[in-house]
């Protein structure tokens, strides 16, 4: 037996960006504005969309495209609030890839909405790894899961152009220091805006609510 | 979970460029990735998944063989270019945060040894 090495170099991401970069020529066709919301399993994403939903609804003309492994359970919350809605099932998978959103946008009435937001797979890795033709990443961290998340999950809080902290109602019941959290995220990524919300009661919503329609030019 | 997607992605990158050799080779040796060490990746993880993924297929018994890269950077602020340690973004010599990186994202397929 002979062998043969044969150098290639092939970016394992070549694929899935391709199809990103068919998103964002679309998006820009339509004039929409796409966010990532990226975040652990519990964050409370779906939460704070349902807390924004009304409120922001008044500003820009949004739609959800909802990423779980499984169930549909998270797509029945958002219908509730009649915002148009799509659910991503990936099937065991850890995060959107871009072909599928791509898909689920072209599904969609594209020329009734200013900005779509993308709930991504619950998990603080993968998702921050695989562009969908988004023009920005959200990290989404909730205060029980601790104050160190941004120190062991850099490329999300490098990567996103903003980050929530949600839950911010349970500070007083768990030991977690705001400050020193606010200040690992700005060792990693210095500009971004950090929005601090009970999506339950409405705390700091509007503040969001603000700076995503100015994002959208609304 | 997350070096199982990675592992996908390299089957089918390794698909492609197997399918185009010629002539066709008659099995597959070993494959060398590059992994840049901002993927996190457990090494054992990936070469778990990656004989989980290829048993049964033409690949099998094929070695997985993992050429991991440096996080490096150059600070915008000063002269400074190196190795970051964590705190990840943040410049070693004037402190500033906002390190541009040079290496440390790589995810790709290098080479492949087949069998002729
Ligand atoms: N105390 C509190 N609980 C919240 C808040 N937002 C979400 N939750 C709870 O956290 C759990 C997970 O929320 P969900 O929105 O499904 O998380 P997702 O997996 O990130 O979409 C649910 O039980 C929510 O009721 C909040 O602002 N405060
Ligand atoms: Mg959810
Ligand atoms: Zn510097």
């Amino acid at each position: 037996m002979t062998t043969q090495e044969i150098k290639v170099y092939r970016d394992l991401m070549g694929a899935n960006e391709e199809w990103a970069a068919k998103t964002r020529d679309l998006l820009a066709e339509k004039d929409i504005y796409m966010l990532n919301l990226i975040g652990s399993p519990g964050a409370g994403k779906t939460a704070l969309l349902e807390g924004l939903g009304a409120q922001l609804g008044e500003k820009v003309r949004f739609a959800v495209l909802e990423g779980d492994v499984e169930t549909t359970n998270d797509a029945v919350r958002i219908a509730k609030l009649g915002v148009p809605v799509s659910q991503l099932l990936s099937g065991g998978s850890c995060h959107l890839e871009a072909k599928m959103v791509h898909h689920a946008l072209l599904d969609m009435d594209l020329d009734a909405l200013d900005m779509v937001v993308v709930e991504n797979v619950g998990n603080m890795v993968c998702p921050a790894e695989f562009d969908i033709g988004e023009h920005i990443k959200i990290a989404v961290l909730s205060i029980p899961e601790g104050d160190d998340k941004p120190q062991k999950y850099p490329l999300l809080f490098h990567e996103s152009n903003a980050a929530i902290l949600t839950k911010v109602d349970l500070l007083p019941h768990i030991p977690f220091d705001i400050e020193a959290c606010k200040g690992h995220i700005k060792k990693i990524n210095a500009q971004i805006p950090i929005f601090e919300v009970c999506a339950l009661k409405g705390d700091g919503l509007a503040e969001l609510i603000a700076w995503l329609s100015d994002r959208a030019g609304a | 979970m997350h070096e199982f997607s990675i592992c996908s992605l390299l089957i089918k990158a390794l698909d492609h460029e197997y399918d185009a050799i010629q002539p066709p080779p008659t099995g597959l040796k070993s494959v060398t990735v590059m992994v840049g060490e901002l993927h996190q990746i457990v090494p054992d993880y990936l070469l778990g998944a990656f004989t989980a993924l290829t048993a049964d297929t033409r690949y099998e018994g094929a070695e997985l063989k993992l050429e991991f890269t440096a996080i490096t950077g150059s600070c915008s602020a000063c002269e400074w270019q190196g190795t970051i340690q964590p705190p990840l973004f943040v410049c070693p010599s004037c402190d500033q945060v906002g390190v541009d990186l040079i290496t440390g994202k790589e995810l790709f397929l290098q080479s492949l040894e087949v069998k002729t």
